[in-house]
């Protein structure tokens, strides 16, 4: 049954790291999520019209337009209040953890802290509390 | 951050100068409307010499902040204000020399013209009577020319002998040398003592003590408020450069974190079967590079978190928490090490809950620290405690260990930043040299001590010990991130 739920959940992952984006897309993949990845903010505004996730993995500093310029040009707590958004940057700057709440993040975790399993752990725990 | 501190400065300068020159300025108007209403030559002068002062003392004042904000020392400020000194001083004496020489020149001129004007007039201005040889004056001239004569009558003597008025009620005071024929008199042009009585005195003197008070204020407020411009000159100087030392460190820490957690990934694929079944001996090549990969990462952290507590800027999120359940996590935590060097552990806590307000991430991080290092520097089959004990205004925390053990020096060193022990077991064991210096600046900030006590040989005890119910400055906004991979983030 559980199967079932996360078979028809979508993430979107925004990450300019090519080698870090492509290993996102095969972990989460391999959950039999529906994924699809981005690499910066700009391209994630497009696909979330067609896309709209229930998950977005963003990543903050991006070339183009980066995590927060994202979610403010998105205007995600308005638009999509149902999407759940894990920041993910190896960042820790108080002032970007503080800004990615106030605008709609779910969760900010420190990119290098999740081993594959703890990324689909957390994943997964975000997408349950969405219930 | 040069740009900045440049910038800065050169605001600082334009205000010191721009305050300086008013003040200036508001000294001398009010030395001219003293001299104006006036003085004495010799007030003006005393008055002068004030204002010289005053304005050298402020000159000082600015000068030296000025050298603060821009880090230069007296001597340096000396050598290189040399060649503008000598130029001053020569300016300076050319000055008094010529100031001089016109002075003289003037009073010359003013002496040669009373003269003449004596030699003139003496029959209007000044009689002799009989073969008195007091001058008498005369005052149809004198009215009309000498305001202050006014009310002097006519055949007053202006000057006997015995009677010469005592010189602070001289107002007006000229002496002239005046020749008629083979007859020579002193002539001392005195002002009636009536007239030097009937206010003209009390008006410099209310002027000067208002000026000067005012000067005084006002160089004091300027020099008040250039001092506490000039300390938050060096706050803000002082705050690019941590902010800019806190944004270069974030961003180093981020290039590095980057490609180590490609690392991660990759490495962790594999492990957890990604590309498939792997041998026992290809887990355990992984393994060991995955370890020092998170090794990397750790040391990233915690360099991080030093930087952060030493710029003042690591934040704390105060909150109340179980602390024995905590120590029993961290001991979970580190289970595989435990199993893997074959120790026992035994975890000891008051039957009643213990309740402790504090930041429970980065108190984790000290106890994960401890308990890693009794778990590293004890042979296989040792045995570790963990002990919490509740005391009246504090709480107590022992990580106790039959392991090596440390000598006194060792243990002087032990809390120093890279600092590392050498036994038998710490090239096995690894580690930076930061997680004990960290660990007691973290208590620190929770304002209690780590002490320890070792026997080389028989083990070492941590105690951690934590105030109850202190109020700690350093706990600020709410730490919303995981670091160091703590489940859960810490808002959700």
């Amino acid at each position: 049954m559980k199967k079932q739920t996360i078979s028809s959940q979508k993430i979107l992952i925004v990450e300019d790291d090519t080698a870090l984006n492509d290993a996102y897309m095969m972990i989460l993949s391999s959950a039999a999520y529906d994924v699809q990845s981005v690499y910066n903010g700009r391209e994630a505004l497009v696909a979330i019209e067609s896309f709209t996730p229930d998950l977005i993995l963003l990543d903050l500093r991006m070339p183009k337009m980066g995590g927060l310029e994202f979610l403010k040009a998105a205007n995600m707590t308005e638009r999509f209040p149902r999407t759940k958004i894990i920041v993910f940057s190896n960042y820790d700057v108080q002032r970007d953890i503080d800004e990615s709440f106030s605008h709609g993040a779910t969760k900010y975790v420190l990119k290098s802290w999740a081993s594959p399993k703890e990324l689909l752990k957390l994943v997964s725990d975000v997408l349950e509390s969405a219930a | 951050m040069n740009d900045f501190r440049r910038k800065n400065v050169s605001i600082f300068m334009s205000s010191v100068r721009l305050s300086s020159i008013s003040s200036s300025l508001l000294l001398w108007l009010t030395y001219v409307s003293i001299g104006s209403a006036g003085c004495e030559h010799s007030e003006k002068r005393f008055i002068k010499l004030v204002i010289i002062l005053t304005v050298i003392c402020e000159r000082g004042a600015h000068y030296k902040s000025y050298m603060q904000v821009r880090n230069i020392t007296w001597q340096k400020r000396f050598w290189r204000g040399v060649p503008l000194s000598l130029v001053l001083i020569v300016l300076l004496v050319v000055t008094l020399f010529a100031a001089y020489t016109s002075q003289r020149a003037n009073k010359t001129t003013a002496r040669a013209r009373l003269d003449d004007y004596a030699q003139q007039v003496s029959n209007e201005l000044i009689y002799r009577q009989n073969d008195d040889e007091t001058l008498r004056i005369e005052t149809r001239f004198t009215d009309a020319y000498l305001a202050v004569y006014r009310g002097v009558e006519t055949g007053s003597p202006i000057y006997s002998a015995g009677t010469e008025p005592r010189s602070r009620d001289v107002y007006v005071s000229k002496t002239t040398i005046l020749k008629n024929g083979d007859r020579q008199w002193t002539i001392h042009l005195v002002a009636d003592s009536a007239i030097v009585q009937s206010g003209l005195r009390k008006q410099p003197i209310a002027i000067l003590v208002v000026g000067a008070l005012f000067s005084v204020l006002l160089y004091m407020f300027l020099v008040r408020s250039q001092r506490s411009r000039s300390q938050e000159m060096e706050y803000e100087t002082k705050l690019a450069v941590e902010t800019t030392k806190e944004e270069l460190l974030s961003l180093a820490s981020h290039q590095l974190r980057t490609p180590a957690t490609g690392v991660k990934q990759y490495i962790g694929m594999l492990l957890q079967g990604f590309a498939g079944d792997l041998s026992e001996e290809q887990v355990s090549l992984l393994q060991k590079a995955y370890d020092a990969n998170e090794r990397q990462l750790s040391v990233i952290n915690q360099i991080l978190h030093i930087t952060r507590i030493e710029n003042g800027s690591l934040e704390m999120n105060s909150t109340v928490f179980n602390i024995g359940m905590m120590l029993h996590d961290v001991v979970d935590e580190q289970q595989e090490a435990i199993e893997t060097r074959q120790h026992s552990v035994q975890v000891s806590l008051p039957r009643r809950p213990v309740m402790y307000r504090g930041d429970e991430f980065y108190l984790r991080m000290v106890f994960e620290n401890l308990l890693s290092n009794a778990v590293k520097y004890t042979h296989t089959g040792g045995h570790i405690q963990v002990a919490l004990q509740r005391r009246q205004d504090h709480i107590t925390i022992a990580v106790s260990d039959n392991g090596v053990g440390m000598t006194m020096d060792e243990q002087s060193r032990l809390f120093q930043r890279f600092a590392r022990i050498d036994n038998e077991l710490s090239i096995e064991a690894g580690g930076s040299g930061i997680g004990l210096y960290l660990a007691q600046k973290i208590v620190a900030l929770h304002g209690g001590t780590i002490e320890v006590q070792s026997v080389p040989g028989d083990g070492t005890t941590f105690t951690v010990i934590l105030p109850k119910n202190k109020k700690i400055h350093s706990f600020t906004r709410e730490k919303a991130c995981i670091i160091d991979g703590y489940a859960a983030g810490r808002r959700a």
